[in-house]
């Protein structure tokens, strides 16, 4: 099976969320959702410990 | 460029000559609003100036002193607002286009009503980046902002209306709020005084939001006693605010008299320096030079809270404008409305972790303060750079300019420490460069303490 496209995977998210998806708006999401996917890698793989809970209200 | 800026006196010795009956209410508000039609040509901080409101303001205030009354403490004082805090009787625009369609506020934003009743009076609010989503204030709907130290070039945002009027002498005081930076970076850009407080430390209601777990708001002023004396005014508890926490109000204007020499103060290294030009290295070390500052703090996450913030300020800002997006997409400025919407859609296993770092990252951070006190990390990665600018070099890499003007402010928003943003001393001619004075949780005592040392020692602007 093949793989989906980031236009693909960026206009069915879109749609999902009842988002426009014309030309012009996915091509520009698309390139703002890799982005965030490039910064969400400095996140994701860290070793945060399974007993940090995230509080409902952030406590500063 | 000539402005009326010097000309016109800060809040706290306008009410005090108000008090002292030397001038008058109405004349105070009578020359901020002469400022403001002398340099909004050229400026373009507001999106709303209420001329006859503030003049009837005025009139009541004179009446109370005829009447021998008590004044208080901003007795007289004119002030603007980010066009995102509500105002009785005005739309609240948010910078936005979409908001023109709403109603009138049928009250004040909590802070703008702290102000009024503290004898503050609004001449107007202040233009912004569009629903707070931004750093560099190139509203498309509304123009944009201008440094008022030099024409063409960014007042900074998106608090940058508020930012530029206090700079430009047209109010000495004025409110901004700061989700990823939005009040230190037009400060720093500026060369002025801005408090994000304590996440929870003052009330946001009223205030049109942006990313409900990471907004705050606070003051602008030009000079530090302004400063404590509005933070000092705008503390208070709000029943009506699930987000504020009830802690003893901090007095800042006390706290400015108390002894910095005991406090434990390091420079944030590593990652706030790296990503610093070098005209701005050199501006905080002269400040670090002349407060004997030569301890050291790195945060070696500093990298990945920045990159938390973005993930979750582009979520939860893409849901809370979801309704927006889906039905009036094309009102919106295009880039900002697709950066929104890329954050919708962002996976969910992303933000959760995103907002588990940030439990983790606040533990981590601390610890640190078990060791020091005050903090000191530069505002911003440069100085003001001219409207449109698309990227700049940063730490040997072409960067996006808008975005990163955030990328020394995240970090520590991210996780709701209290900042004191300062204008560092600069040559004639050289734009304004910000330092952030960074506390621990509910210390901003300490920051008004050292900022005090510091402007006294000269190591301020």
């Amino acid at each position: 099976m093949s793989q989906p496209n980031n236009h693909d995977v960026v206009a069915a998210s879109l749609a999902a969320l009842d988002l426009p998806t014309d030309a012009d708006v996915v091509a520009a999401v698309g390139a703002h959702f890799v982005r965030l996917s490039d910064v969400a890698s400095l996140v994701m793989n860290l070793p945060i410990p399974d007993d940090v809970e995230t509080p409902s209200i952030f406590e500063p | 460029m000539k402005s009326p800026v010097q000309s016109v006196e800060g809040a706290s010795l306008i009410a005090q000559q108000v008090r002292e009956g030397r001038i008058t209410a109405a004349a105070a508000v009578e020359q901020s609003l002469a400022g403001i039609a002398a340099s909004e040509p050229q400026i373009n901080a507001f999106t709303g100036v209420w001329g006859d409101e503030a003049r009837a303001a005025a009139a009541r205030i004179d009446a109370m002193r005829a009447a021998g009354e008590n004044l208080p403490p901003l007795a007289g004082v004119p002030f603007a607002a980010k066009d995102l805090f509500d105002i009785a009787g005005h739309v609240t625009l948010a910078g936005s286009k979409i908001n023109r369609a709403a109603a009138p506020a049928t009250e004040d934003a909590f802070l703008v009503a702290k102000l009024k009743r503290a004898g503050g009076i609004c001449v107007g609010a202040t233009n912004m980046g569009e629903y707070a989503y931004d750093f560099v204030t190139e509203n498309q709907h509304y123009g944009p902002t201008h440094n008022p130290h030099r024409h063409g070039f960014t007042a900074g945002g998106s608090s940058g209306g508020s930012a530029a009027a206090v700079a430009s002498g047209e109010v000495p005081i004025a409110l901004g709020s700061d989700t990823n930076g939005s009040i230190r970076v037009p400060a720093s850009y500026c060369g002025i005084y801005g408090l994000r407080p304590t996440h929870g430390r003052l009330s946001r209601r009223g205030a049109f939001p942006f990313v409900a777990s990471i907004d705050n708001v606070g003051p602008f002023a030009r000079n530090l006693q302004d400063l404590a004396l509005a933070f000092d005014v705008l503390q208070g508890r709000d029943e009506r605010d699930p987000n504020q926490r009830e802690r003893p109000n901090c007095l800042a204007r006390a706290a400015m008299h108390n002894r910095a020499a005991g406090l434990r103060v390091a420079r944030l290294d590593g990652f706030f320096t790296d990503n610093s030009t070098a005209e701005v290295r050199a501006a905080v070390d002269g400040f670090c030079q002349a407060l004997g500052i030569d301890r050291t703090v790195q945060w070696e996450l500093a990298a990945a809270a920045r990159a938390a913030a973005f993930m979750i300020s582009a979520a939860e800002g893409g849901a809370f404008h979801l309704q927006r997006l889906r039905h009036q997409m094309r009102d919106f400025e295009f880039d900002r409305a697709c950066r929104l919407m890329a954050g919708a859609i962002q996976p969910a296993a992303r933000v959760a972790q995103a907002h588990r770092f940030r439990a983790w990252f606040r533990q981590q951070v601390r610890a640190c303060f078990r060791d020091v006190d005050v903090l000191i990390a530069p505002a911003t990665p440069w100085t003001a750079l001219p409207h449109g600018t698309m990227t700049a070099t940063l730490n040997g890499q072409e960067v996006p300019a808008a975005a990163t003007g955030g990328i020394l402010t995240q970090p520590i928003s991210f996780i709701g420490l209290p900042v004191i943003c300062a204008p560092l001393p600069r040559a004639a001619g050289e734009l304004p460069i910000g330092v952030q004075l960074i506390a621990a949780p509910w210390c901003e005592h300490q920051l008004f303490a050292l900022a005090a040392h510091a402007a006294r020692s000269g190591a301020l602007a």
